[in-house]
């Protein structure tokens, strides 16, 4: 039998907001705008991606905002 | 749903540690259009391919092959500090087998692949420092597909959080011309796609970032794909030379539900090694009420040379159970269910992606990214894509 995907939501985002109780101050961000740790990605890759995923497997969501419609691909 | 266990432990494990070089950055790394100084901009260009091999498995009665190119180019300019747009033109061009199959019949003789033309406009507007609001409209095109799209989006930082909440929503609006798999054109139809998505970026510390976020979409209307068939087989039938195979059966249309809701949940955790390599890991959980449940797994590695160059190598495994109306065979003809598919999308797979991609810069930026996707059931993929940007 299959479990509601929501109460693992709710799990991760519960022990997200306590790990993020400890706030980071403003001088230790340095790191996190290092290229390496750069998590926008160019629109037009995301644009490419998300109509190779949707269109080859049954899911849609979570690559850009949309989930299907606009292209008879999907 | 270890995906989103395994997910949580990583936010969990954020550790508070200073780091020597401090710095600013924007609390917005997911944003695909952040603001810019006033009168700057980019162009952009991206090539994509795709191609999906069928070695004759998957459906045995059609050859499912298909090979995508698709140029895409971007405008985007900062027009004041408050305000900007970004233009994007799309072009497909598909060549499929199955498309290919419909010039046997004397309604589309001479058909051979599909192009895609599409252009969407999307404007950003600077509502306070912490709050940024943007909407989008588009519309293309297909031979048998003409869709039209609108959107809009909010996101509002919270400084002492060092977090960025975000929600979409996108809607399109879709016309289908009902061209079956034997040529017959039945008109057409219209499909709706309505999808809301929340997002929650979060500093964990100062190597650890990452996003949470859910995506609810409804659709409705024609939802099948009008080429698609499914083969009744009967062996006291003589070989149809229609099918890929010969085999002995009769083509009836795919039929499926006129509604559908999707819900994904997805999140990513990147963390720093050192100033040159971090590791992440991205996970996605999927459920939609025409029976699929889905689940992705993706850890990445990036390094960036002393040269500037970053490459990253990833590994993606995937996981679906198969739509309540898909079988893979139907061999009774008295008793065929009223939705029913033998598309293989829709059909239970896993499937391990392995991928690279490279960015550096000279006078522009360029990237390259290549993409093996191998399947349980046979239907192997290969995509790569290389983008070129100028900034002005």
């Amino acid at each position: 039998m299959r479990q509601s995907p929501w109460r693992w939501l709710l799990a991760a985002a519960l022990l997200g907001l306590a790990a993020s109780c400890n706030t980071v101050e403003f001088y230790q961000k340095g790191r996190l705008g290092t290229p390496v740790m750069d998590l926008s990605q160019d629109p037009t890759l995301t644009h490419f991606e998300q109509k190779v995923f949707y269109s080859i497997e049954g899911a849609a969501g979570g690559i850009g905002a949309s989930a299907g419609g606009g292209c008879g691909c999907y | 749903m270890a995906v989103l266990l395994v997910l949580a432990s990583g936010l969990s494990l954020a550790q508070a540690q200073d780091h020597p070089e401090g710095g600013n950055r924007t609390l917005d790394p997911r944003d695909p259009h952040p603001f810019g100084e006033a009168g700057t901009g980019y162009w952009s260009f991206r090539l994509g391919y795709y191609d999906k091999q069928d070695n004759g498995q998957g459906n045995p009665f059609v050859d499912e092959s298909v090979t995508v190119i698709e140029p895409v180019i971007v405008y985007d300019y900062q027009a004041s500090e408050d305000f900007g747009y970004n233009v994007q033109f799309n072009f497909d061009h598909v060549s499929s087998a199955s498309i290919k199959r419909l010039s046997v019949y004397d309604a589309q003789s001479g058909a051979s692949g599909d192009n895609y033309l599409g252009v969407d406009a999307s404007f950003r507007h600077k509502l306070t420092d912490s709050t940024k609001f943007n909407w989008h409209a588009g519309i293309s095109t297909e031979y048998d597909y003409t869709s039209l799209g609108l959107g809009a989006g909010v996101s509002h930082t919270l400084d002492p959080q060092d977090a960025v909440l975000s929600a979409n929503l996108n809607a399109y609006v879709d016309s289908v011309k009902l061209i079956r798999y034997n040529g017959v054109d039945q008109g057409t139809d219209t499909r709706t796609s309505l999808a809301g998505t929340l997002s929650w970026y979060q500093v964990l510390g100062p190597n650890t970032h990452g996003e949470l976020g859910v995506t609810l979409s409804a659709q409705s209307g024609y939802l099948e794909s009008p080429i698609n068939s499914v083969v009744i087989e009967d062996p006291l039938l003589p070989p149809n030379p229609y099918l890929a195979n010969n085999a002995r059966g009769t083509e009836i249309s795919e039929e499926l539900p006129n509604s559908r809701l999707r819900t994904a949940i997805y999140g990513t955790v990147r963390h720093a090694l050192d100033d040159r390599n971090a590791v992440e890991l991205g996970g996605r959980l999927y459920h939609d009420d025409w029976g699929i449940q889905a689940y992705d797994l993706t850890p990445k590695f990036i390094h960036q040379f002393d040269s500037g160059m970053l490459v990253d190598l990833r590994v993606r495994y995937y996981d679906q159970t198969a739509a309540d109306a898909y079988q893979a065979s139907f061999t009774d003809p008295l008793n065929i269910p009223v939705e029913r598919t033998q598309d293989s999308e829709l059909g239970k797979f896993d499937s391990t992606l392995l991928g690279t991609h490279v960015r550096w810069s000279d006078d522009a930026a360029w990237d390259f990214g290549l993409d093996y996707l191998s399947r349980s059931d046979g239907l192997d993929h290969v995509f790569f894509s290389v983008g070129w940007k100028q900034s002005f």
